[in-house]
């Protein structure tokens, strides 16, 4: 740990310009960029960036590495239990794994591919999902269990702070600018926001049935709420708090991530096995992608430029979807049951 | 070889009349020798020869005819990886040949008898005052009308008596009962297991009357439970006498992969090499109280099951005409929200790492209506029934599911644990002859 801390806390410091603009992060459907990315990705010439996708297998216990470049898996390494959420550093050096069944944030080294240390939740926590702040300072930590948020300090490895929210939180995800983090509350029906320089609740939105995904539009001033039991997707303006639409969107969203431009966002429809793909200019349901048939389970999505994941939880497949032509492009075997999906750019 | 049922021809229909003393050795050969050899290898006269029948499609005028067979042959019995037919019987006997040779021709004869009631075809004529040779409670020609004979074997068979006791499955064991469970002896255990199942009450009825009297020195029914299945109201998977939907999430009997892991016993060591392609059996008789049942709120019995009543569909879809073939998924729930976490389906499988290898069987279960208790309570319930490759999985699942929510509604009195037997290979092969073979 002291190593690790040691090694994470250089790899802290400010990184080129570049770098940071590389750093996409995706976390459960939460996706926190920079709108400068595109720009920085056509500057480097690189249309199709080489990139990791990390997997949790919640049922085998282990994580799947993927090189973005050919979609292949080149590791499956165990982790710890019940693997939910998972996070990558800004820098690409880390990726954080909710330990469901174990409450802890395992902290897997993406250079050994290995475990490198593990940061203990109090019990009954049952974390699911995680975000991190865009320059990967905090971890935020959605402890289904235990109706609170863990932020852990990713320099010490502490858990800073837990901030009770709503009932059975899921899902989490963090502004651009870091301000903010919002917290999809399953079991209350609601999205609590956490004022991340205090670590309080500032707000509580009403979501439907149910929520069990939140992401945010890269310029963070809109939240889209998946609601698994009343089948919509709620649209609310972050500033204001007041839901500006409630848009009917499969049998069973799941999970929802926002296109780096911001111009789409894509919802994992758990019964329908089904994406949906929502037009963020219109607010309205613009295209469904067939993903497989009933036991599919589209469970979490995390999108880039050129490519949406989605991991297939009954499947036991992450799929890969092209944003353009909505077709999917492969479909990759991974573990057992997979749940989380997050993608790291700078591979 | 395909594992389609099979389409009685007209020439195998028309029947050849044969020798009655030789007549249930040499039916076997009837399609063989009645010059349809293409169709015999094509599955399409019985008895053919199959990897194990499973769901098919059903062709409606051939199932009420009772024209359509399924396979008696093959590395597994039928009436496993089978979909379902209407109507049953569990009949469970002991055993009462005298030695190793009279259970060899037990057997002998169970299969013969099996082979010939599942492929149907035109009894033997016999000598003027002669006992008939067939009831002709299936008319002129016994149809075959999906009959499938599964046979099983008890663990109380490896007991002394036939020198068996070093082949016993590793796993089998005679039925404890669980908590809450109110066993009643009369009704439970068994030497040996027929499973009768078949489009039509008078079939599985004709089935059970062939065997019992064509093996009647050899054992003697123990105890009996009849099952049917009720047609989808209005779609999908049947319901049961509590108005869900049953048996549900299952293995798919057509993905091989999946059935080698989860129900067919694999070759090799702990279990003796002769159980191979078999797999082990539960049945359990399990008394539901319906008038006590059906006075809790919908919202209540829901909450018990983990499933949506008039879907069937998991907590989540609630539309009323949402899929019951959506998969239950409990992982963003971890306080039981939405999906209690003592709720039949969730303690059946939880879907944690830790009960992923004891949460998959394949559920094949009828439902029964008796005579009422003393005191004039309907009897009526479940004949649970599933198979699995471990006999512990099952176990730790209703260990799972001692303190379900369903307790007070259920009363289980009666089953037991078996092994199936792997499949009748071909006309020379009978039932065990594996493990009778043995030295």
């Amino acid at each position: 740990m002291r190593t690790l801390r040691h090694s994470h806390s250089a790899a802290a410091r400010p990184q080129p310009r570049t770098l940071q603009w590389l750093a996409l992060l995706v976390s459960l459907g939460m996706l926190a960029v920079t709108g400068s990315l595109a720009a920085a990705w056509s500057a480097t010439g690189s249309t199709i960036p080489d990139r990791s996708i990390y997997v949790t297998n919640q049922l085998d216990n282990t994580l799947s590495v993927i090189d973005g470049s050919n979609d292949k898996v080149v590791a499956t390494v165990p982790v710890g239990t019940s693997p939910a959420g998972v996070a990558v550093s800004p820098d690409g050096r880390y990726a954080y794994i909710a330990e469901g069944g174990a409450n802890a944030v395992s902290v897997f080294d993406t250079g050994s591919r290995t475990i490198a240390t593990s940061v203990p939740l109090p019990a009954g926590s049952g974390p699911r999902g995680v975000a991190l702040s865009p320059k990967g300072e905090f971890l935020y930590v959605a402890d289904s269990g235990s109706d609170r948020v863990s932020v852990v300090d990713t320099a010490t490895l502490r858990v800073v702070a837990s901030v009770p929210v709503g009932r059975q939180p899921v899902s989490v995800a963090v502004t651009p600018d870091g301000g903010s983090a919002y917290v999809a509350d399953a079991g209350s029906d609601d999205v609590s926001v956490i004022d991340t320089r205090t670590n309080r609740i500032i707000g509580v939105v009403t979501a439907g049935q149910f929520p069990a995904g939140v992401a945010l539009t890269p310029d963070g001033g809109s939240a889209y709420v998946a609601n698994e039991l009343s089948g919509d997707v709620t649209v609310f303006n972050t500033r204001s708090g007041a839901v500006e639409a409630t848009l009917p969107a499969g049998t069973s969203p799941f999970d929802v991530a926002t296109s780096p431009d911001g111009l789409w966002v894509y919802v994992a429809d758990l019964g329908s096995g089904e994406l949906v793909v929502i037009d963020t200019r219109v607010r309205k349901v613009v295209a469904t992608v067939s993903i497989g048939p009933y036991g599919t389970d589209p469970f979490n999505v995390a999108a880039t430029d050129d490519a949406i994941y989605v991991t297939n939880q009954g499947a036991n497949t992450l799929a890969v979807i092209d944003p353009r032509t909505h077709h999917v492009v492969t479909t990759v075997s991974v573990g057992n049951s997979p749940y989380g999906v997050a993608v790291d750019p700078v591979s | 070889m395909s594992d389609k049922p099979s389409r009685i021809s007209e020439d195998w229909r028309n029947g050849v009349v044969v020798g009655s003393r030789r007549f249930q050795r040499r039916s076997f050969l009837l399609g063989a020798a009645s010059g349809v050899a293409g169709a015999v290898a094509a599955g399409l006269v019985g008895p053919g020869v199959a990897e194990g029948a499973s769901k098919d499609d059903y062709n409606l005028e051939e199932t009420r005819a009772g024209l359509r067979s399924f396979p008696f042959y093959g590395q597994h019995q039928a009436g496993i990886a089978t979909a379902p037919q209407t109507a049953a019987s569990f009949l469970a006997f002991d055993v009462t040949a005298a030695n190793r040779a009279e259970l060899t021709t037990l057997f002998r004869a169970l299969t013969r008898r099996a082979a010939f009631l599942t492929a149907g075809g035109t009894p033997p004529p016999v000598p003027p005052n002669s006992p008939p040779s067939d009831d002709r409670l299936l008319g002129p020609t016994v149809l075959p009308d999906d009959l499938t004979v599964t046979v099983a074997l008890g663990a109380s068979l490896f007991d002394g008596r036939y020198g068996l006791g070093a082949l016993k499955p590793a796993q089998l064991e005679t039925m404890r009962a669980f908590a809450h469970d109110d066993l009643d002896p009369a009704i439970s255990h068994g030497d040996l297991l027929v499973q009768l199942c078949a489009g039509h009450r008078d079939t599985v009825g004709h089935a059970m009357l062939d065997i019992l009297a064509h093996t009647a020195g050899g054992m003697r029914l123990r105890w009996r439970i009849d099952g049917f299945r009720f047609p989808p109201r209005p779609v999908g998977i049947p319901r049961d006498w509590m108005g869900f939907k049953d048996g549900i999430t299952n293995p798919d009997p057509d993905n091989t992969t999946q059935m080698n892991q989860e129900v067919w016993v694999q070759p090799g060591p702990p279990e003796p090499a002769w159980t191979a392609g078999g797999t082990y059996q539960v049945v359990r008789i399990i008394r539901m109280f319906l008038d006590k049942w059906h006075t809790v709120p919908v919202e209540e019995q829901e909450r018990i099951f983990g499933r949506r009543k008039l879907s069937g569909a998991p907590m989540y879809a609630t539309s009323p005409t949402a899929s019951d073939e959506l998969d239950p998924i409990y992982t963003n729930d971890p306080q039981g929200l939405l999906t209690a976490l003592n709720c039949h389906i969730r303690l059946a499988n939880p879907q944690t790492p830790e009960t992923a290898a004891t949460s998959a069987i394949l559920r094949r279960s009828y439902q029964y209506d008796r005579s009422p208790d003393v005191e004039g309570n309907p009897d009526m319930g479940h004949a649970f029934c599933c198979f699995q490759q471990q006999l512990a999985t099952y176990i730790a699942m209703q260990t799972r599911l001692e303190d379900e929510m369903l307790v007070p509604y259920i009363s289980p009195n009666g089953g037991g644990y078996f092994f199936a037997l792997p499949g009748v290979r071909d006309a020379h092969d009978y039932y065990g002859r594996g493990l009778l073979t043995q030295p």
